[in-house]
């Protein structure tokens, strides 16, 4: 069955999502709402749907970002998060603080917009012209990328006194989110829906410069507007949410290694796993703690590094057959066939 | 290595020297107010104490750092030790209290921190080394993603702790320097001393270790038994930096480059103490610097990680070239 993952996926992530609406320090039933109670309906309708809608939004938004990101980069350790893109929709956000102290959130967003898009492009710029030898060092010369990045925005929040307002958007949590301040997370969706309709577009690209040239595609404007999609998707998440590292990272990959490297027939699944995991993360910080929550960029960060890590021995130990970190793997035709089977 | 060259390494050492010289004494009495010359005397020299030994164990930790991955762009803080450190002393505090002796004396606090640092740190590597077939990259890489691991772990047991207990860690994980921990001093100096006369064999294996591993091996070194004891010495002279300062990300960047760039040689003995000077020469000049022209404002700290960037910008369009 092709689309069998796609609808297993989908279900689960139905089941979860509305289970995560009843999930709370308030309590909300669904004997409440049938009964037609205004206090459970009007909680459900401004806190708890908002909340789920900007989850999904998160998730699938920063996974599809990612997955474009490691397709055009060609390195499947590139991603929002690693790229410096995040860090740069932090700098724009404390500028929009500085330049405009009345911002709103719409202001706050384009400032975002502006420097994640040039941070993305200034990162790939430099990694295309630096030319690493081992896939490993584009990562982490990202991550260092993103050092810097922050330490400017360090210091200028310390010369103006602006860290705690700072502070908010350094650590991802949904726990802020109402009805009216988080809307512009909205914005994932026409952007997700012009990453499928050029999907293509991206894999010709990830094929290299003179492959995408063969086959008439013009590999500068696909690259770049890949980038300013990935880097659009980010910086609306960031302004609403705060900065969640590795989403970007962890489920792309997940994905790949059952479904190869196709990005129109990973995108929906990608964009899926992403929001169940998500989502699933987004549970565990109202569980743990109850009645008070942990930032989902914590559960996020201690999750998805371990599993990191194991998707990178698994790598290490069976190679590419199963897993594929790697861009330019060869697609064995076993991989494919075990990979239908395990979904 | 002809003797000329020898001879021009020892004499860039001297003035190297001096001018550390030079700024600690610079630092010791620039605008010093007579007649509170023992009250200054107290507050700075255990700072200007701490700047030298967080620069000698930085600079040494990133020279080997850099030389047993061997990769120039890098820094020990990329495999999470600051993060680790970080995550350990919070542990503690968590499980056994503030009011409890492990929080409250300084020293002891410092040592039981660094034993399970050091068991953690050998633990996890090793098995990282074992797993990825000594593949250093790949280490590394889940080094970073593990400091991700630690600090998110680390801030969420702060935000179920109690709030007195985090008052507690929060001055002693944060600190800077403008507020060093200086109770540990002597502990620290003891504990460098015997850190470097326990991994003498492998320090004087550090020229060869850069030759690659087949050479090393070749030349009847015990490659891999040799670079973990190197790690984890790196790991600890990273957690007595760490504890006495707080994190700084790209000083080792820094002065290990910079010192690589001033001495171009292999010789670790000159790189080493060339790291370690240029450290000191860093650490004193931007404290100086801040205390006296920015007063206070900016961290030096902040400084380094802006200065550092630019810095390492530099560094990759130079390796693009080579």
């Amino acid at each position: 069955m092709k689309y069998m993952s796609t609808i297993t996926l989908a279900v689960c992530l139905l089941i979860l999502a509305i289970v995560s609406l009843f999930i709370g320090v308030l309590d909300v039933n669904i004997t409440g709402l049938l009964s037609g109670d205004f206090m459970q309906i009007k909680i459900l309708l401004i806190s708890r749907l908002p909340r789920l809608l900007a989850v999904l939004c998160t998730g699938t938004g920063m996974s599809v970002a990612g997955l474009i990101m490691q397709q055009l980069c060609m390195n499947k350790f590139v991603s929002p998060s690693t790229g410096a893109t995040i860090s740069s929709a932090q700098l724009g956000i404390l500028l929009a603080f500085l330049f405009m102290p009345a911002s709103t959130l719409w202001s706050r967003a384009l400032f975002a917009f502006v420097t994640a898009i040039l941070g993305t492009w200034a990162f790939v710029y430099f990694i295309q012209r630096i030319k690493f030898k081992d896939v490993v060092m584009v990562p982490l010369v990202g991550i260092m990328f993103g050092n810097i990045i922050g330490g400017v925005t360090n210091f200028l929040a310390f010369q103006y006194e602006m860290n705690q307002a700072l502070s908010s958007w350094l650590t991802g949590r949904f726990s802020l989110i109402l009805r009216g301040r988080y809307e512009i997370v909205y914005l994932v969706v026409p952007l997700l829906v012009i990453a499928f309709v050029f999907a293509n577009h991206f894999n010709i690209v990830g094929m290299g410069k003179d492959f995408s040239k063969n086959l008439g595609v013009n590999y500068n404007v696909v690259l770049f507007m890949g980038l300013t999609i990935a880097a659009l998707i980010t910086a609306s998440v960031v302004v609403v949410a705060g900065s969640i590292s590795y989403i970007g990272l962890i489920v792309p990959n997940v994905v790949a290694m059952f479904k190869g490297d196709k990005v129109r027939g990973t995108l929906i699944d990608t964009a899926l796993f992403g929001a169940i995991f998500v989502l699933l993360c987004d549970m565990a910080g109202r569980i743990v703690i109850a009645p008070y929550e942990l930032p989902i960029e914590l559960i996020v960060g201690m999750a998805g590094s371990l599993i990191f890590i194991f998707l990178l021995f698994c790598r290490l130990n069976h190679g590419r057959r199963i897993v594929r970190f790697r861009c330019f793997s060869p697609k064995t035709e076993s991989a494919a066939a075990e990979g239908g089977d395990i979904t | 290595m002809t003797q000329a060259k020898r001879g021009s390494g020892r004499k860039k050492i001297i003035v190297l020297f001096v001018l550390v010289l030079a700024a600690a004494v610079l630092y010791l009495f620039l605008n010093v107010n007579m007649k509170y010359f023992n009250y200054a005397m107290r507050l700075r020299v255990p700072k200007l104490a701490v700047m030298i030994i967080t620069a000698f164990s930085i600079g040494g930790a990133s020279i080997i750092f850099q030389s047993v991955i061997q990769n120039t762009i890098v820094t020990p803080c990329l495999l999470g030790m600051n993060s680790l450190y970080a995550l350990i002393h919070t542990v503690v505090i968590f499980f056994f209290g503030a009011a409890s002796m492990p929080a409250r004396n300084a020293n002891f606090s410092f040592a039981v921190d660094l034993v399970l640092m050091g068991i953690v740190a050998t633990i996890i590597y090793s098995y990282l080394f074992k797993k990825t077939k000594h593949n250093i990259l790949y280490v590394l890489l889940a080094g970073t993603v593990l400091a991700t691991f630690f600090s998110s772990a680390q801030t969420s047991l702060a935000r179920v702790m109690d709030p007195n207990e985090y008052d507690t860690l929060l001055a002693t994980l944060v600190a800077s320097f403008s507020n060093v921990n200086s109770n540990i001093i002597t502990f620290a100096l003891i504990l460098i001393a015997v850190l470097i006369f326990s991994l003498r064999n492998e320090l004087a294996l550090l020229d060869v270790i850069t030759l690659g591993k087949e050479q090393a091996v070749n030349l009847g070194v015990d490659y891999d038994r040799t670079i973990r004891r190197l790690l984890l010495g790196v790991t600890l002279f990273i957690a007595v930096a760490t504890a006495m300062v707080g994190p700084i990300s790209f000083l080792g960047l820094i002065i290990a480059n910079l010192s690589r760039q001033v001495f171009k040689t292999y010789r670790h003995t000159y790189l080493i103490t060339g790291a370690a000077l240029i450290g000191m020469i860093i650490l004193v000049g931007g404290q100086i610097i801040v205390e006296h022209v920015f007063t206070y404002s900016v961290p030096v700290s902040v400084f380094i990680t802006v200065g550092g960037g630019v810095y390492f910008l530099y560094l990759l369009f130079r390796y693009r070239r080579a």
